[in-house]
C-alpha cells in the first residue's frame, strides 16, 4: 500500500464529496436492509412457530399408529437399524383437546423420559431431582428442552383428577397461568391419553433427524433468512412401514412463516442489489473523474493493481462508516416495525430495542464492506472492457433467466429476475448506447446530433438510472409473486390451523349432512385443502361460540379469518 | 543505454493504415540529450509513450540496458515488467505538468520514491525543490502554483529517484518565453547533474538546437 496514494485518494473524496456520499448511502441502505430483514424475520419466525414445541425436524406416523409402533421404532433405533441412522432424538406424542372450565384446551402428551436414545433414571435421575416443575429447565440432560420453546405447565397424574374435577387449578397453579402463555397444556403420555380417553393410542413420534443437507440448509438460512424455504427440503429418513413428514409440511404455520421470511429475504436481496448499483455507479463516476490523474500515476510507475487497491481502501473506509450507520438505522427501523406491529419477539429484555447478536453484526458488516468494495473491483474488471467476458456473462444470465422462468418455483422466479437485471445492465445498456449513436446521424440539426452523440458516449454513466428502473420493475413483479405465494400458503395454513373447538379431526367418515342438521350449528363445511395423517379437517360454526382463548396477535388474526 | 529500432504504432483510418512515427532508429547513451523534433502529429508523443512502455509497438522494438543489468526488451515485456521498468528507470516531464492535484508539492516529489519503495526523506525532496527554486512552495497544492513553478516541481519529481532516462514531452509548450527559457536551463542542468539521459519531444527549433542529437520526425 502506498500511503501517498491513499492520502491522495482520500483528499479527492473530500474535495468531491458527492460520489463518496452516494457510496455511503448505498452501503447504509444495504446494511439497513440486511439488519431489518434479519430482525423482522427472526420475529416472524418466533411468532408463527408452534408456540410450544419446536425441536423436532420430522414426524413419524402411520395409518394405525399406536404404542406398539413406537416401541418397535425405539427397539430398531437402539439396535442400530440403518434406516434410523441420523435420528438424534425420538419422542412419542398424542394431541387433542380437553375441556377445562367448560372451555376446550389443547393438550399435548409425550413421554419425557423417552427423548434420548439410552438415558434413564439411573443416569440423569430426572424424576427424583427435578420433579414436575411449572417452569425452568425440564429434565436437564434428557434433551427434552429442545422440544419446548415456551413456558408450559406439566400436568402430572396426581393432578389430572384436579383438571377433570375443577378447571381452575392444576397442582395448585391457577389455570390462568396456562392460558396466559400459550393456551396449550403439556402432560405426560398416560395422563394425556387418559384425559383424551385414548388409552394406548399415539398420534405420532417426533424425531430430530440430522443430515448434512439439513445442516447446510440451516446455515444457509442463517445467512439469508427464508432462503432455505425455496429449496427442496430434506424429506427425512425412509422408515419401512411408516410415513415420515417434515415438520414444516406437518405444520403449515411454519411454512407460512417461511414464505413470509423468504419473500422478505428476496426483497432484501433486491435492496442489496440496488445498493450495490449505487455504490458501483459512484465508483464508475469516481473513476471517470480520476481518469486523468490515474493516467499520470500510471505514467509515473504506479501499477493498475495498486491504484485499484487504493480505490478499494477508500471504498472500505466508506463501507465501514456506512455499515455502522446502516446497523444503527436498521436496528431502529426493525424495532419501530415490530413495535408498530405489536410484536416484541426481537426485543432484548429490558432495553426495549431489537437485539443484535454477533452474527447479525458480522453479516451486516461483511455485507456492507463487500458492497463498498464491489464498485472499485468491478470498475477495474468491468465486462464492458472485455467483449468476450461480456458476451459470456450475458449468455449465462440469459440461460439462467430462461431456466428460472421455466422452473416456475418462487425461488427460481427471483433468480430469473436477478439474471434479467444482469442481462439488462451488461447488454441492453451498451446496445441502447450504440443505437443512440447510430440515430445521431439521422438528427437534422447539429445540436440534436451533438446531444445524441453525447448521450451515447455517456450511456455507461446512466446505468444507475436504468439499473434502478430494472430493479423497480423487478420489485413490482417480486411483490406480485410474494402476494401470490403468501395467499397460497395462508390458505393452506387456514385449512389446518383453525380455532380449537370448531374443528373436527378424523372427519373423513362423518356424514356432513347429518352434522349440518344438528341443532345450534350455523354452518358446516369440509376443508379439503390438505390432508394430514389425522384425516381431513372440518369446520363447524356453532350458534353460540365459546369465548376465544387469549392468543398472540398472529394466531388471533388467523383465527378471525377462519370460518 | 536506450535503443529504438523502428518502433511504431499502426492506426487505421478508414481504408488507410498510418504508421506513427515513421521509420526511426536511434541510440541514447547515459548523459546525452536527444531531441525528437517535428511538427504536431509527427508522432513525438507516441514515440515517447513507446519508449516508456505505456504503448506497445505494433512493429519494431525498444531495448533498454542499464549498467549491471541484463538487456530489457521493453516492446516485448509484460505490463507488470513495463510498469516496473517505468517506475525504476524513467522520469517524466509533461507539457501540462501532470502533478497530482491532491498531493502537496513536496508529496508530489516524494511520490516516485514511495512508488519505488525507497525511503521517503523529505530533506531529499526539499533539496531538489530548492535547487529548482521552488522550495518555498513545498506545502502548497499544485493548483496554487504558476505554470513555471509547476513545471519546475515536475522536473524535481522526474529526477528525485535518480532515473536512467528522463522523458520530456513538450516541457515548455505551455509556458511563456521567459519561463520556457528558464525551465529549459533547469532541465538541462538537472539532467547533467544527475548524469541521466534526456529525451525531449519538441517542435521548438531553439530547444532542438541545444540537444546533443536531433531525431527529426516528419
Amino acid at each position: 500500500m502506498i500511503p501517498l496514494l491513499v492520502k491522495s485518494q482520500l483528499r479527492f473524496a473530500v474535495r468531491h464529496p458527492v460520489g463518496p456520499a452516494a457510496s455511503f448511502v448505498g452501503v447504509a441502505l444495504a446494511v439497513l436492509a440486511i439488519v431489518t430483514v434479519h430482525l423482522v424475520s427472526q420475529s416472524i419466525r418466533a411468532g408463527l412457530e408452534d408456540p410450544v414445541v419446536g425441536g423436532h425436524t420430522h414426524i413419524v406416523s402411520g395409518d394405525t399408529f399406536g404404542e406398539v409402533d413406537y416401541f418397535e421404532l425405539r427397539r430398531r433405533w437402539r439396535s442400530g437399524d440403518d434406516s434410523l441412522d441420523g435420528i438424534q432424538a425420538m419422542l412419542p406424542m398424542i394431541e387433542g383437546f380437553v375441556s377445562i372450565g367448560g372451555q376446550p384446551r389443547r393438550i399435548i402428551g409425550f413421554d419425557p423420559l423417552a427423548v434420548c436414545r439410552s438415558c434413564g433414571v439411573g443416569e440423569d435421575d430426572p424424576g427424583s431431582t427435578t420433579g414436575w416443575r411449572p417452569d425452568g429447565d425440564l429434565y436437564p440432560g434428557t434433551g427434552l428442552d429442545r422440544y419446548l420453546v415456551d413456558d408450559v405447565v406439566i400436568a402430572s397424574p396426581e393432578t389430572a383428577a384436579d383438571v377433570e374435577a375443577d378447571g381452575s387449578t392444576i397442582a395448585g397453579i391457577p389455570v390462568a397461568v396456562i392460558e396466559s402463555d400459550t393456551g396449550v397444556m403439556l402432560a405426560d403420555l398416560p395422563t394425556a391419553q387418559r384425559l383424551l380417553g385414548r388409552q394406548g393410542q399415539l398420534d405420532a413420534v417426533w424425531i430430530s433427524a440430522a443430515s448434512a443437507r439439513l445442516t447446510f440448509l440451516d446455515r444457509l438460512d442463517e445467512l439469508l433468512p427464508g432462503i432455505a424455504a425455496s429449496l427442496p427440503r430434506y424429506a427425512g429418513p425412509v422408515i419401512d412401514g411408516y410415513t415420515v413428514t417434515a415438520k414444516d409440511v406437518w405444520n403449515p404455520s411454519r411454512r407460512f412463516a417461511d414464505a413470509i421470511v423468504f419473500n422478505l429475504g428476496m426483497l432484501s436481496l433486491l435492496c442489496l442489489l440496488m445498493a450495490a448499483f449505487i455504490a458501483f455507479q459512484a465508483s464508475v463516476s469516481n473513476a471517470a473523474r480520476r481518469r486523468t490523474e490515474h493516467q499520470r500515476l500510471l505514467a509515473l510507475g504506479a501499477s493498475p493493481g495498486i491504484l485499484q487497491l487504493t480505490a478499494c481502501t477508500e471504498g472500505l473506509i466508506i463501507g465501514a462508516l456506512g455499515s455502522v450507520a446502516g446497523l444503527a438505522l436498521g436496528t431502529l427501523l426493525a424495532d419501530a416495525l415490530l413495535q408498530s406491529a405489536g410484536v416484541g419477539a426481537a426485543a432484548s429484555p429490558g432495553s426495549g430495542m431489537a437485539s443484535l447478536d454477533a452474527w447479525i453484526v458480522g453479516k451486516a458488516l461483511v455485507g456492507g464492506l463487500l458492497v463498498s468494495a464491489l464498485g472499485p473491483l468491478v470498475v477495474r474488471s468491468s465486462p464492458h472492457s472485455r467483449p468476450r467476458l461480456r458476451v459470456g456473462v450475458g449468455l449465462l444470465a440469459a440461460v439462467v433467466a430462461i431456466g428460472g422462468l421455466a422452473n416456475g418455483s418462487l425461488g427460481a422466479a427471483f433468480v430469473a429476475l436477478f439474471a434479467i437485471i444482469l442481462v439488462q445492465v451488461v447488454h441492453v445498456v451498451p446496445l441502447a448506447g450504440a443505437a443512440v449513436r447510430h440515430l445521431a446521424a439521422l438528427g437534422r440539426s447539429l445540436t440534436a446530433r451533438s446531444g445524441l452523440r453525447a448521450a451515447a458516449e455517456r450511456s455507461g454513466e446512466i446505468r444507475l438510472a436504468l439499473g434502478a428502473l430494472s430493479i423497480a420493475v423487478a420489485v413490482a413483479i417480486g411483490m406480485d409473486l410474494m402476494v401470490e405465494s403468501l395467499r397460497r400458503d395462508f390458505t393452506a395454513m387456514l385449512d389446518v390451523r383453525l380455532w380449537e373447538g370448531i374443528n373436527l379431526s378424523d372427519a373423513d367418515d362423518v356424514d356432513i349432512t347429518t352434522l349440518a342438521d344438528l341443532p345450534g350449528l350455523r354452518q358446516v363445511r369440509r376443508y379439503g385443502g390438505r390432508a394430514s395423517s389425522r384425516g381431513r379437517w372440518m369446520c363447524a360454526s356453532p350458534d353460540s361460540m365459546p369465548p376465544k382463548p387469549p392468543a398472540t396477535a398472529s394466531t388471533a388474526r388467523s383465527r378471525s379469518a377462519a370460518c | 543505454m536506450l535503443r529504438v529500432l523502428g518502433a511504431a504504432k499502426r492506426f487505421e483510418d478508414g481504408d488507410t493504415v498510418r504508421r506513427v512515427p515513421g521509420a526511426v532508429e536511434f541510440d541514447l547513451a547515459p548523459g546525452r540529450v536527444a531531441a525528437l523534433w517535428g511538427p504536431s502529429g509527427s508522432g513525438k508523443s507516441t514515440l515517447l509513450n513507446l519508449v516508456a512502455g505505456v504503448l506497445v509497438p505494433d512493429e519494431g522494438e525498444v531495448r533498454f540496458e542499464a549498467s549491471g543489468e541484463d538487456p530489457f526488451l521493453v516492446s516485448a515485456a509484460s505490463e507488470r515488467q513495463r510498469v516496473r521498468y517505468r517506475r525504476r528507470h524513467l522520469g517524466f516531464v509533461f507539457q501540462f505538468f501532470n502533478l497530482v492535484p491532491t498531493l502537496t508539492v513536496v508529496e508530489n516529489v516524494l511520490l516516485p520514491l514511495e512508488l519505488n519503495r525507497r525511503p521517503t526523506d523529505r530533506q531529499v525532496a526539499l533539496a531538489r525543490l530548492d535547487a529548482l527554486g521552488v522550495a518555498e512552495c513545498a506545502e502548497r497544492f499544485p493548483a496554487t502554483l504558476s505554470g513555471g513553478e509547476q513545471q519546475r516541481v515536475a522536473i524535481a519529481r522526474a529526477l528525485v529517484h535518480e532515473p536512467a532516462i528522463v522523458l520530456a514531452d513538450e516541457p515548455t509548450g505551455n509556458l511563456d518565453a521567459a519561463n520556457a527559457a528558464r525551465v529549459t536551463d533547469l532541465l538541462w542542468q538537472a539532467a547533467a547533474n544527475a548524469g541521466c539521459a534526456l529525451l525531449v519531444a519538441t517542435h521548438s527549433q531553439r530547444i532542438a538546437e541545444r540537444a546533443d542529437d536531433v531525431i527529426p520526425l516528419a
